[in-house]
């Protein structure tokens, strides 16, 4: 078979892996992010629960969060099943590299929001967030392309993404060589894809940064 | 705003301690702070100044007792309400350096008295103009001095209306030759009956400006007086050794 007619044969696959790394980019972020701040929060009962769901996640792997879902909640679709498992898992990271930034921020600006009458997510949202996004890119794109590379383990689950249509085909060809030089191909272009958008972003931040240093912020802004 | 007589804020047999109780900084307290007074705190590091005024607008948490704010009692479902309503300027500042002096100063009129941005920007500008910083409004507090940080603090305050302004040390953190142009707008706002409990090591604000002055040790107020009274007549022995302290430094 030419290696055109195995890209060919993957592309179906291509796109549930297309689908499903931004759903779980996404879904992390967000819940993630909600972690964070419940565990910055230090409320004892909800911190206390965060460290068992914490300890959990961090100590086994996603393979293994993959199959108890599998096989014991019915989500409707494999695909689901491996979009709510793989972001439970890496959820818990993310809430952690989150919780860790804020904790960076001095004191001081959580009694100033206080002080204002803002409520606690005014203040994550408003003053701690903004602070801190920046700083979070770098460890939040680490985390997304271990997320890319867990999606790897969605076969195993029956979701007929790149890994499942390139283990069929290796079956067939027998070129288990040029099968996983596909997938790893595909999968290098994804992780650069990240990289890249976190890299602009980060860029942009440090960009809208320096022209508010040297005051040449607009003036419609008054 | 004239000093009325009226109490805004009522200490009740409050206390308050750290260390498991081994540190006491308010040991059954009881005092009321009136309207359109300015009360000058002072006494020894740690006597717990800082912590009585936290207590205020519950960034702290009391151990026992009640404060009252224009007779409503101060608790965890009540503290947004009071901090609407009383201004704090801290020692650090503590602006948010992601946002300009006047983002800084409209935000809590935004966001936590959800006035119209229009309206909280015009009022913004006012105390920025009347902190000396009207052409800082587009500035960050990385680019501003100590004193400029402290100034839009202040301004930051006053945007709120408060009923009372609440200053935790704002001139320590600052150059000596910064902490002028903070105390003269602090000046102006006591000339103007703003209520304000201050604490602060400056005497000769407090000399100038106080309506009353408290030494707070032991967790009481060991003395209250007028300047004139504290300062050339003290009757406690303790407050006699730190004025002698302080005026010899």
């Amino acid at each position: 078979m030419s290696i055109g007619s195995m890209i060919k044969y993957m592309l179906p696959g291509v796109w549930i892996t297309f689908e499903l790394v931004p759903l779980c980019i996404i879904s992390t972020f967000i819940i993630g992010l909600l972690l964070g701040m419940l565990m910055f929060k230090k409320t004892i009962i909800i911190k206390q629960t965060l460290d068992v769901y914490n300890i959990i996640m961090r100590g086994i792997p996603a393979l293994v969060v993959l199959k108890l879902l599998y096989y014991n909640a019915d989500f409707g679709s494999a695909f689901v099943t491996a979009w709510i498992s793989l972001t439970l898992y890496h959820s818990a990271y993310v809430g952690e590299i989150i919780r860790g930034c804020f904790e960076s921020v001095p004191k001081g600006q959580m009694m100033a929001g206080q002080s204002l009458g803002l409520n606690y997510w005014q203040i994550m949202f408003k003053i701690y967030l903004p602070q801190t996004f920046k700083q979070m890119i770098p460890t939040l794109c680490g985390q997304y392309i271990l997320v890319v590379k867990d999606t790897t383990l969605v076969y195993i689950v029956s979701v007929q993404d790149i890994m499942w249509l390139g283990r069929q085909l290796m079956a067939q060809t027998f070129n288990p060589i040029l099968g996983y030089l596909l997938i790893g191909a595909f999968y290098y272009v994804l992780c650069s894809i990240i990289e890249f958008i976190a890299h602009r972003v980060e860029k942009r931040l440090d960009h809208t940064n320096s022209l508010n240093r040297v005051g040449m912020r607009s003036r419609a802004s008054i | 705003m004239e000093q009325t007589g009226k109490t805004l804020v009522e200490f009740r047999d409050v206390c308050k301690s750290f260390n498991n109780g081994k540190t006491v900084v308010l040991d059954h307290f009881n005092f009321d702070f009136i309207q359109g007074e300015t009360h000058v705190i002072c006494g020894r590091s740690g006597a717990g100044k800082s912590t009585l005024i936290r207590c205020i607008n519950y960034l702290e948490k009391i151990d026992s007792g009640s404060i009252l704010v224009e007779g409503e009692p101060v608790t965890k479902h009540t503290a947004t309400d009071v901090r609407k309503r009383i201004a704090m300027v801290f020692q650090n500042f503590n602006l948010f350096p992601h946002m300009t002096a006047l983002q800084n100063v409209t935000f809590g009129p935004i966001q936590s008295l959800h006035k119209d941005k229009k309206e909280a920007e015009e009022s913004g500008k006012m105390f920025l103009a009347k902190v000396g910083l009207s052409d800082k409004i587009n500035v960050k507090p990385g680019q501003l001095s100590g004193g400029q940080q402290q100034r839009v603090a202040i301004a930051r305050a006053l945007n709120m209306f408060p009923d009372m302004i609440l200053f935790d040390e704002p001139t320590s953190a600052l150059d000596p030759e910064m902490v002028g142009e903070v105390i003269d707008i602090m000046k102006e706002l006591a000339d103007e009956h703003r209520s304000m409990i201050v604490v602060t090591h400056e005497m000769g604000f407090a000399k100038e400006a106080a309506h009353r002055i408290s030494f707070l040790e032991n967790g009481q107020f060991l003395e209250t007086a007028d300047p004139e009274e504290f300062f050339n007549n003290p009757k406690n022995e303790s407050l006699a050794k730190f004025i002698r302290q302080i005026q010899t430094v």
